[in-house]
């Protein structure tokens, strides 16, 4: 078996390049300072009557790093970014705004901006702001701010979505979320009250947002999706893990070419549907580990968790028990969770779900589209689920490509 | 002697982190360089001339990692949450090694999914080390990037 005899020299190097290449990171997130840049190719006004409303919402204060199967190292918040991109200059109906959290700190320095706002509209880039965080903002106060203060779009008959791109959020603030603020917990209540900030019921069924992408994990849980169903008409979300590629956002583009936004909002389903197809499709190139998506119809979805509330298992963090007091916790579909039901199409869902290649779930085959916490050694009683199982298959159109290039030295914009 | 120089580091790992903040202030390097070794591991597999260099390249790296785990474990606070991601970490890469040998009710991983397998355990520790909205401490990385670094 073939040993490096010289370890600690080659950690050595590598902590050195990892400070050569911080160190040029840094320098250039000092260049992402507040500078608003005209729009390329003249007038930043849109040609094309707005209809649109896409607002992304990527985190990138925690670790993202992962590799591809060929070993090339990327980060999945600045390739969420490059896909945000992407569908921002080929969307000429629609305002695109890019939020991307950074951490707090660069080389032990505080920034001047901790994050960075693109705006696009019609296609073009309108402006690109450094932006700060209150050190208690964690709902999103000041993306709601520049949102307000920059959207041009008539409310009537302006169809939004918003798209979270991130780790977990958690039930409660027990532990750190952003790594540069580890004394400052995000919860997935303090998600929905960042998305009331965005205000607005000019979606479909009266709701703000026509569709929201929840790309996380455990984003599918009772609790997640019943906090945040009240604001979209449609959800999509990860019961289980989700590798850090993330979820498939690129038929954004697509819905914008659409005649009339009342068009849409009838199709509005269908394109929910599509995202999803299409992040599990990429899932299914792209990783070997579990796939499971669901997406949840507002009111159907909202009714099934208000009907079997009694059935989740809360997390005992909620009943004010001491940590040490608390039983452990394991992740387990909510079908199989006494008194929650199938689930499934029967519940407003539609479930897209690949068992692992390897592993001890690579058998598994229920699937509610509900992920339920309990404690470790709960009765179990399976309830035989109904899910709507989406044929696996490439989506019927295909998205332009990413670069899907490696990280480097560089601003990902 | 191995063995000896694997304890020492673990111990001083574990001495190195035992202030929450200063785990906090490094686990991003730390983290960094755990993915990297992982990285270099399998792709170490994917070019092992054929099957049975595959297996022991991933052999080696899954019972390495089982049993420096399970030695940390035993040195780690009973009561801490090191101890708890340990074990839940050290179970991992028992299911691993078993199931890369058919063991434990596992069918064995076939030679031809050998460089799909080290993907797999890569994708797994790169997304969700530990699943179930757990994160690793900087005591669990210090740990786990010595015992990489060990076995490369």
């Amino acid at each position: 078996m073939r040993r490096r005899p010289t370890g600690t020299a080659s950690v050595t190097v590598m902590v050195g390049a990892f400070r050569l290449v911080s160190a040029m990171l840094g320098l250039l997130a000092w260049g992402c300072a507040p500078t608003a840049i005209p729009a390329p190719g003249g007038s930043p006004e849109a040609k094309t009557p707005l209809r649109f409303q896409f607002i992304y919402m990527i985190h990138g204060d925690a670790g993202y790093t992962f590799h591809d199967r060929n070993g090339v190292r990327h980060s999945a918040d600045a390739d969420a970014v490059e896909q945000a991109v992407l569908v921002a200059r080929s969307s000429p109906a629609a305002e695109v705004y890019i939020f991307h959290q950074k951490p707090v700190k660069a080389l032990g320095v505080v920034r001047r901006s901790d994050a960075t706002m693109l705006f696009y509209r019609g296609g073009a880039l309108i402006e690109r702001r450094g932006y700060r965080r209150e050190a208690e903002d964690v709902e999103f106060k000041a993306e709601a701010a520049l949102y307000h203060a920059l959207s041009a779009a008539p409310d009537a008959g302006i169809v939004r979505t918003f798209a979270w791109f991130g780790h977990e959020i958690p039930v409660t603030s027990d532990l750190p979320y952003s790594r540069s603020r580890p004394d400052k917990g995000f919860t997935i209540a303090a998600f929905a009250k960042g998305l009331e900030r965005f205000g607005g019921s000019t979606g479909p069924g009266g709701k703000p947002f026509a569709i929201i992408l929840l790309s996380s994990c455990h984003g599918g849980t009772p609790e997640a999706t019943s906090a945040i169903l009240p604001y979209a008409a449609y959800l999509v979300a990860a019961p289980g893990e989700v590798h850090l590629s993330y979820l498939d956002a690129r038929a954004l583009s697509r819905m914008a070419e659409t005649p009339a936004a009342s068009f849409w909002l009838a199709q509005s389903e269908d394109w929910a549907r599509t995202i999803a197809a299409e992040s599990f499709a990429r899932l299914q190139k792209v990783t070997s580990t579990d796939i499971r998506l669901s997406l949840y119809e507002s009111p159907k979805a909202s009714a099934w968790l208000e009907a079997h509330r009694e059935a989740w298992v809360r997390d005992p963090r909620d009943d004010g028990e001491a940590p040490e007091n608390r039983a452990a916790m394991e992740a387990r579909d909510c079908a199989l969770v006494p008194g929650f039901g199938p689930g499934g199409a029967e519940a407003g869902v539609t479930v897209f779900q690949q068992a692992p290649k390897f592993g001890p779930d690579k058998s598994r085959s229920i699937g509610s589209g509900w992920e339920c916490r309990v404690p470790i050694g709960s009765p179990v009683q399976f309830t035989e689920p109904a899910p709507t199982i989406e044929p696996a298959g490439a989506p019927a159109v295909q998205n332009p490509p990413l670069k899907s290039a490696p990280v480097a030295a560089s601003d990902p914009y | 002697m191995k063995k000896s120089l694997a304890m020492l580091l673990l111990g001083l790992g574990l001495f190195a982190v035992s202030v929450p903040a200063q785990a906090a202030a490094g686990s991003a390097v730390l983290e960094e360089q755990y993915k990297s070794a992982l990285n270099r591991i399998v792709q170490e597999v994917r070019q092992a001339p054929g099957p049975a260099e595959k297996r022991a390249v991933l052999g080696h790296f899954v019972t390495g990692m089982r049993d420096g785990l399970q030695r940390a474990e035993g040195m780690a606070s009973p009561q801490s949450q090191d101890r708890a991601a340990l074990q839940i970490l050290s179970g991992k890469f028992s299911g691993y090694a078993a199931e890369l040998d058919g063991m434990g009710g596992y069918v064995r991983v076939a030679d031809a999914d050998l460089d799909a397998y080290a993907g797999f355990i890569q994708q797994s520790m790169e997304q969700a080390p530990l699943g179930g909205g757990v994160y690793l401490s900087g005591t669990a990385l210090i740990i786990i990037l010595l015992l990489l670094i060990f076995l490369l």
